[in-house]
């Protein structure tokens, strides 16, 4: 299974993937022009690794601002991760933030609402 | 009904088993009805059939419609919530940010930017009533080369606050930039500006700054003040009360010289 490793820009984040440990990280800001289009290798790579085995799954994220359409990418992702939690995958999504910016917290703690596997939204100084 | 027809079927079907009516004119025709009628049962049952599973079928397809639906509903309401606190998030931040942009980090007063500001509405409204005070601490250099920057800063800062203190109601004050400060007076009659700014040198001469090792560090102001002349704009405003406040310092510093 072929790995990401997109670098950030200002306007996008760095994601990478780690298939032999079922790790996804994500770090930056996110409004590319088009998300669907930008996180449509991530989006696929989620599909096929939770196809292609039964593994546990852990997404990593340090993101801060996210426009409209990678919210919806976000949920998309997390609903994905969900029915397979469901369905008895072991999920965790870590989302770190820095102390000083209490809002992505909140944030944070919106995506979380619907999520019923480990969301773990931690604070770093 | 379905009982009586139970029964029927079976009286029919002895009645074609009975040897005895074998040769009866009518064993044929009955014997051909009820194969008809046979053929027309098992076509209704799988028409049934066919129509149970349609309708399975579109249960089904309505199911999953409307859980596709409930689920996009939740999203769209979702990702409104998140965006909206985003952009409340963003709003705020830039409300902050423009609010820092007018404001000199060192000495909390109005900054140059804001001045401008405020000084192209006073003179939008009423160019005529505009008087501009360009305030300089004399010698200020000596001040950082002997002291450093630290305590050259910490005299800025208090002389900023005794300048406001001064001026109080009677104008605006901002930090123009180096050691210079400006004021605008807006419809204050030129003596009360006059008494306010000769009260300003005065309060500036006799004040002490601490600089440390109880060395205690004084200074001067000299002040330049313009007044709108027909033909003024802001900048020719500015130029003038700058002009004036070199004039103060050719003269011997600590002085207001009006232009």
């Amino acid at each position: 299974m072929k790995d990401l490793n997109i670098v950030s820009t200002q306007a996008t984040p760095l994601i990478e993937t780690d298939s032999n440990r079922g790790v996804v990280y994500m770090e930056g800001d996110s409004y590319p022009e088009n998300s669907f289009e930008f996180y449509s290798e991530l989006v696929a790579w989620v599909t096929t690794y939770l196809k292609s085995n039964d593994r546990p799954m852990t997404v990593e994220l340090a993101l801060l601002y996210l426009n409209t359409s990678s919210i919806k990418v976000l949920m998309d992702i997390f609903d994905e991760l969900e029915e397979h939690h469901q369905k008895g995958r072991d999920v965790t999504v870590n989302w770190r933030y820095d102390v000083d910016n209490e809002r992505v917290a909140e944030l944070a703690e919106e995506f979380k609402e619907d999520c019923s596997f480990a969301f773990n939204i931690i604070g770093q100084e | 009904m379905k009982h009586n027809i139970k029964e029927l079927e079976q009286r029919v079907l002895a009645a074609l088993a009975d040897e005895a009516h074998q040769e009866h004119p009518l064993h044929d025709v009955l014997e051909a009805l009820w194969e008809y009628n046979q053929d027309q049962w098992s076509r209704m049952e799988h028409l049934i059939r066919v129509s149970d599973s349609y309708q399975d079928m579109m249960i089904q397809k309505k199911k999953t419609l409307s859980e596709r639906f409930d689920k996009h509903l939740r999203q769209l309401d979702k990702i409104t919530r998140i965006s909206d606190r985003y952009q409340t998030a963003l709003r705020e931040a830039n409300i902050e940010l423009e609010q820092a942009s007018y404001i000199d980090a060192l000495t909390g007063l109005p900054n140059r930017r804001k001045m401008l500001r405020r000084l192209k509405a006073e003179f939008d409204m009423r160019p005529e009533s505009v008087r501009l005070a360009m305030i300089d601490i004399d010698y200020f250099k000596r001040i950082n080369d002997e002291f450093g920057h630290l305590i050259g800063d910490d005299v800025l800062v208090s002389v900023g606050n005794l300048i406001e203190l001064t001026v109080g109601d009677s104008g605006h004050i901002s930090r123009w930039g180096g050691e210079e400060f400006l004021v605008i007076f807006s419809q204050v009659e030129h003596a009360e500006v006059e008494s306010c700014l000769k009260q300003l040198t005065k309060v500036i001469r006799e004040a002490y700054f601490e600089a440390g090792d109880h060395t205690k560090i004084r200074t001067t102001v000299s002040i330049g003040v313009s007044h709108y002349q027909i033909g003024d704009s802001a900048d020719s405003l500015i130029t003038r009360a700058d002009d004036a406040l070199y004039r103060a310092k050719d003269s011997g510093r600590d002085k207001v010289v009006f232009s």
